[in-house]
């Protein structure tokens, strides 16, 4: 392997993937980061076995070859260079040579075959996706993720390709967003996927980077056991969440018919007041909805605290007091783009569900939250 | 693989009829090859090149026999906590020689949080998607939260997943966990297939080789040790012993101030154990043929027939009774003097020139 | 490459499927029938009964579309997610790893919340005796005011580690282990549908070894075809289960009848090489020795559970052996069971043992020895009358018998000189116990005198015993262990009576000091050979009794 590039140049292709590098392991070999050289295209890949990065950049090849070396190291050497030319060879003996203008570092490397290797077929289901409209589908549904590693399905994001619809479904038992873009089009391509949280945040940090423009394409596909997203000279491999997604669809009920509008940040900030006297472990609220208003109060039984506000709203229909967990509250308010939103409920002990007022063209979401017992 | 024909063959047949169970569990005494095999087996199952062995030339087998493949999870006991570093020097020694154990896996356990890990693993998908391995080495030092916590996943395992755990105390594991494996039992290795590895791999004169594997009672990792530890020199201390056991009550003590200030206690119990042998061996010189194929100290066959002529009938029973009390008190941490000087009358009382 | 285990393609879907445990499905279903479902159920028994199973067929049946129903569908959603253990509402736990307090209080959190489709929140807790007490105390509010349609299904085996304020709050059902015969024929229907020939020997023993848990029985059964193939015989089961070919025991047996100690080296050999496990072998020969045991008492083998040809070759077998032998050979087997597990050397154990079992000639001669003590004494008896008249008319015997210095002879002596027929008699005790085997068993008396007084043990435990005077036992202890003696001849009838249950004689008790034969037993063995060729003399059946013992004049 012989080639060159410049500090800068290769420095920006390592951060992408130094972040994914874990710095204490008992495989020695993760700690490394894989160069692969091909003509003038050198590829950085880093991964800490349940995610993969990699990373292309354009560089001045000399000789195809491979190797790799300690990705500290590399990064900490990298960092104290100012920007200058740089040529990389690997020598005969296993070693990485850098040379500046002023001198030459040597890295101990170790070959490729040591390295986890990562199969990435061309399946037939690669498909292109608006970089901004993943970001949205991602940042819309992973905070309704669980956490609670007794469902390890709920703790990822549940990707539902149909041939012209795109999902996106995340919940935690209580509460659940459902996001769906209608322009999607993919012919005879149908499948599903639990990606863990931990690869999305990585691709919402990578999408939010300067070299991702708006309105680029992500490339996405589903493997057995991965699903791959593209960028434009990165992608992102991740292994996904085994088992089946439970059937979400039976959660959302289809015959709740009492509408209630409200201000989204009237709610959002009455709630958040009212909910400081909340109990700390429960978050309960109780919401009495009645004509033309809701009425939002808390009572903290253990410190005597007291919580009441009104605000108004459009309902028309029969009074009813129903105890939700202001947490779930806030963070589906959060993620709400529209001024008003609408609920629709049936009674105290069903799921509430909660739209925008209006919806995106070709997009559809979706929230759910379940209520609490009040009665006790 | 050294010995251990029988389970290959077992293995091997299944593998070739494609029904390889989820959850397996191998039990037999240390050093006879339980991770060597599950490695193995590891190797076998990701492989892709080989329809039922591994090739032992790709890059999965190879990552494998490093335990660096990322779908390959290796879970072993030991103390307390343990750093990183310390971690990946155990796995290490494991890569060296899976016969062989390194010092921190002396009396330890396996914890939830490591098993805790493995489900949290499991929850995922395979890295590479050829299946996953789980070898649990030492299962039964599981602590009785860890076993428990693993019965789920042991009954229901995600589809390509196996979990093999290998056990040389099988009896001290819960029933719920044997019950959810099927057992392969290893034997101890037969002396001459160790004999054999000792010329082939570590190349031991034949003669020595014979010599070490018989004393190694069937496990190859003990047969190692020997190679380090100057038997001959060991055998020689022994008939020294026994010299001056047999001569009077002054030189029996000094041989045992001798050996008692001089010897660790693992050493000493190393010599009992060698003396034992040699018992054994007037017993099969005396009893059986005079050339019988498992006479350990073959080379020193002269002594051994003027030791056998120069006593009354040798009641090796009482003999070897004493001489394994003995080891069972060192074991128990009764004063080692005391011990081995009441070895020593008692043996004298037993040994009485014709 | 992947398939998947009978007990998982055979876990039963429906109550009707279950095998076995009809009390406890009974009761759950009229529990269902009449809408009368408590918050908290506890399923205790053994390993692979059907805990979990039933459990999760009990929330499918209250959880189903059509449900609460005795016969849930396993068609509607709910039913299916149950079965995929994918349920929203149906949660399986298990309590080793989520045993802690934080667990539980982060699961009654969510208790909170209504259920999300089904008709109850059901959280199964496997393992549940894992949880730590203040786990379980976190619980107890739980259980004390349950949640309306919140139900829990605790699955353990290990009840008694379960608080009993728990158990009190729970509805229990103990599930009992399957008996072989459920479990013979459902592993029969499995073959069946899985194509696998099987025999009934097979079947058996698999049935025994699962000792009452299905799931054992059908790992087995699974073991067998993965291991063996598709046609499984008994033969195949036994090599598989590691149980040894009766064969083994016939040869061992043969070996000891021809005492042919080569042999016996590699027969053992041959079970190293076979990877026979030794325990097995051992209990295994155990189990043989008795077999013919009880061909031999019985002097039938309808007693015996094997089949003809075996129950024949027992009873052949038997004719070998008298009783004692069988009885000694049980003896030495048992004790090495038991010995080789701490054993450093098991195969020297196993040695030493084969090769003693060999040598037990002495024992074969015992009933010889007995018939001709029994001829002996009437030939003592009919001797009677003309001895009488010699009996007065030996002086040195008179003189001795008042002799003080040595009371006990003096016993040994009045009572022969007074009476032959006494003679004979103390004849026949002396005879019938040595040095030797008081020797033998010595440990074991002492282990008898320390069960009485333990103190008195350890004093034994400095002496050994030395030689015998007649009836006089003498222990001899060293030479400052005055204190011992003084104290050992304290408790001297107790020591007798104890001897006497041991050895089935009566003997007296004497102490010496120092190992060596003391001065006064080398008079004593002057004294009695003087005095036993004189007997002879007197008494011609002596000499007879010296040549049928083999015997020499000792003292």
């Amino acid at each position: 392997m012989d080639f060159t590039t410049s500090k800068n140049d290769f420095y920006k292709g390592l951060q992408k993937v130094i972040g994914v590098i874990p710095s204490k392991t008992t495989i020695p070999i993760l700690e490394n980061i894989l160069l692969e050289l091909n003509e003038n295209t050198l590829q950085l890949t880093g991964t800490d076995l349940e995610i993969c990065v990699s990373t292309e950049l354009k560089v001045n090849g000399v000789q195809n070859g491979s190797c790799t070396v300690p990705a500290k190291s590399l990064n900490d050497i990298l960092r104290e260079l100012p920007d200058v030319p740089l040529k990389l060879t690997l020598d005969e003996e296993g070693k990485l040579h850098l040379k500046t203008e002023k001198g030459f570092y040597k890295l101990m490397s170790q070959p490729k075959e040591e390295f986890p290797s990562i199969v990435v077929e061309e399946s037939e289901g690669d498909m292109e996706i608006d970089n901004n409209f993943l970001s949205r589908m991602i940042d819309k549904t992973v905070f309704a993720v669980s956490h609670d590693e007794l469902r390890p399905t709920l703790m990822g994001v549940y990707f539902q390709l149909n041939e012209n619809e795109f999902r996106c479904v995340a919940t935690d038992g209580h509460r659940l967003v459902r996001i769906a873009n209608t322009a999607f089009r993919a012919s005879e391509f149908q499948k599903s996927v639990i990606v863990p949280t931990k690869a999305l945040n990585l691709i919402s940090k990578n999408l939010e980077s300067p070299s991702e423009k708006e309105d680029s394409k992500v490339k996405f596909s589903i493997g057995e056991n991965h699903v791959i997203f593209r960028m434009t000279d990165t992608y992102v491999y991740s292994k996904v969440i085994e088992g089946q997604y439970p059937k979400y669809e039976n959660v959302i009920p289809n015959n709740n018919d009492k509408k209630l509008v409200v201000n989204k940040d009237e709610l959002a900030s009455s709630v958040k007041r009212v909910s400081i006297f909340s109990n700390i472990i429960t978050h309960q609220i109780k919401c009495s909805v009645e004509e033309n208003s809701v009425r939002i109060s808390s009572e903290d039984i253990e410190y005597g605290g007291e919580g009441n506000e009104v605000i108004s709203a459009k309902y028309n229909d029969e009074p009813l007091d129903i105890g939700y967990n202001a947490n779930y509250i806030l963070d589906m308010l959060k993620h709400m783009d529209t001024e008003e939103i609408q609920f629709l409920l049936k009674d105290s002990v069903s799921a509430a569900i909660i739209y925008p007022i209006a919806q995106r063209p070709n997009e559809d979401l979706m929230m759910l939250i379940m209520p609490i017992r009040l009665n006790d | 693989m050294i010995g251990q024909d029988k389970v290959k063959e077992i293995l091997l047949r299944t593998l070739s009829r494609k029904r390889i169970p989820h959850a397996l569990l191998f039990h037999g005494p240390k050093g006879v090859g339980k991770e060597a095999m599950a490695l193995e087996l590891a190797r076998a199952f990701i492989c892709q090149e080989d329809e039922l062995y591994a090739c032992n030339q790709c890059s999965d087998c190879h990552r494998i026999a490093h335990l660096t493949h990322p779908d390959v999870y290796f879970i072993f006991p030991f103390t307390g906590k343990i750093t990183v570093d310390e971690e990946k020097a155990i796995l290490k020694s494991v890569v060296d020689n899976p016969y062989m154990r390194s010092n921190p896996w002396a009396t330890p356990s396996i914890s939830i949080e490591q098993i805790r890990q493995l489900k949290k693993e499991s929850s995922l998908s395979t890295f590479e998607n050829k299946g996953r391995v789980v070898i649990i080495a030492e299962a039964h030092l599981m602590t009785p939260e860890a076993a428990n916590s693993l019965l789920k996943l042991l009954e229901e395992p995600p589809s390509k997943m196996y979990l093999i755990l290998t056990s040389s105390n099988h009896m001290a594991l819960l029933p719920t966990i044997i019950s959810r494996c099927q057992c392969l039992r290893f034997d101890p290795i037969e002396w001459r297939d160790i004999a054999a590895a000792l010329t082939q791999r570590a190349s031991v004169e034949e003669s020595q080789a014979n010599i070490i594997a018989k004393i190694s009672s069937g496990s190859y990792r003990r047969a190692i040790e020997l190679l380090d530890e100057d038997i001959d020199n060991k055998r020689t201390k022994v008939l020294d012993l026994l010299r001056a056991i047999i001569k009077n009550d002054f030189e029996r003590l000094l041989a045992m101030e001798e050996l008692v200030k001089s010897e660790e206690k693992n050493e000493i119990k190393e010599l009992l154990n060698l003396l034992l042998l040699w018992f054994r061996d007037a017993l099969i010189y005396i009893e059986g043929e005079a050339n019988n194929s498992t006479i350990i100290n073959i080379d020193q066959i002269d002594i051994l027939d003027k030791f056998c002529h120069s006593f009354e009938t040798l009641d090796v029973k009482r003999i070897t009774d004493e001489i394994e009390t003995a080891i069972q008190l060192i074991d128990r941490n009764v004063y080692i003097n005391l011990i081995i000087l009441n070895l020593f009358y008692r043996l004298k009382h037993n040994l009485r020139r014709k | 490459m992947s398939y998947l285990v009978l007990a998982r393609k055979f876990r039963p879907m429906t109550f009707d499927e279950v095998i076995d445990q009809k009390h406890v499905i009974v009761t759950l279903q009229n529990a269902i029938k009449s809408e009368r479902l408590a918050n908290a159920y506890l399923f205790a028994g053994p390993r692979g009964v059907g805990k979990t199973t039933i459990a999760r067929i009990f929330a499918k049946a209250i959880n189903c579309a059509k449900g609460p129903t005795i016969t849930p569908c396993n068609q509607c959603s709910s039913c299916i997610e149950i079965n995929q253990s994918r349920n929203i509402d149906v949660l399986e736990i298990d309590g080793a790893s989520n045993n802690g307090v934080d667990h539980v209080r982060n699961l009654r959190e969510k208790l909170k919340y209504v259920p999300s489709h089904g008709k109850y929140k059901i959280y199964i807790i496997d393992e549940v005796h894992m949880l730590t007490d203040s786990a379980f105390n976190a619980l107890l509010k739980t259980l004390e005011e349950p949640p309306p349609n919140v139900m829990f299904i605790f699955a353990t085996t290990e009840p008694n580690k379960i608080l009993p304020t728990i158990l009190s709050r729970c509805q229990r059902f103990d599930f009992k282990r399957i008996s072989q015969t459920e479990i013979i024929n459902h592993l029969r229907y499995i073959a069946t549908q899985e194509s696998i020939t099987i025999d009934e020997d097979a079947l058996h023993l698999i049935a025994r070894k699962a000792d009452g848990s299905m799931r054992d029985g059908q790992s087995l059964l699974d073991q067998a075809v993965s291991f063996t193939g598709d046609e499984i015989t008994g033969k195949s089961i036994a090599n598989l289960l590691g149980i040894i070919d009766n064969e083994i025991f016939f040869r061992a047996t043969d070996i000891i009848k021809k005492r042919d100690q080569n042999e016996a080296l590699n027969l053992i050999d041959d079970i190293f090489v076979n990877g026979f496990d030794l325990n097995e072998f051992l209990s295994g020969l155990n189990e043989h020795l008795r077999n013919i045991l009880i061909a031999k008492v019985t002097g039938s083998a309808d007693n015996l559970y094997t089949t003809d040809a075996y129950a024949k070759r027992y009873l052949a077998c038997s004719s070998d052996f008298s009783e004692n032998d069988l009885l000694r050979l049980i003896k030495i087997a048992s004790d090495t069971e038991i010995n080789i597990k701490r054993s450093a050397n098991p195969r020297l154990k196993l040695e030493i043992a084969l090769l003693n079992m060999l040598r037990l000639d002495n024992s074969k001669r015992v009933d010889d020895l007995l018939d001709g003590i029994h001829e002996l004494k009437n030939q003592l008896m009919a001797s009677n009358i003309t001895s009488a008249a010699t009996t007065t008319s030996s002086p040195d015997v008179e003189k001795k018998k008042v002799s003080p210095t040595d009371p006990s002879a003096g016993s040994v002596i009045t009572a022969i000189g007074t009476s032959d027929d006494e003679a004979g008699q103390n004849i026949q005790d002396v005879a019938e116990i040595d040095i030797v085997e008081i020797k033998e068993k010595w440990h074991q008396f002492v282990d008898d005198v320390k069960k009485n007084k333990i103190a008195l043990g350890s004093f034994l435990n400095e002496g050994e015993p030395s030689y015998l005077e007649g009836d006089t036992l003498v222990i001899s202890f060293g030479s400052r262990n005055g204190f011992h003696i003084k104290s050992v001849m304290k408790y001297a009838p107790l020591l007798e009576t104890i001897l006497y249950k041991l050895f089935n004689v009566h003997l007296h008790l004497k102490c010496i000091k120092g190992n060596a034969p003391s001065t006064d037993s080398r008079v004593m063995a002057n004294y009695s050979e003087n005095y036993l060729s004189q007997l002879t003399n007197r008494i011609p059946q002596i000499k007879t009794i010296l040549e049928v013992f083999d015997g020499e004049l000792v003292r």
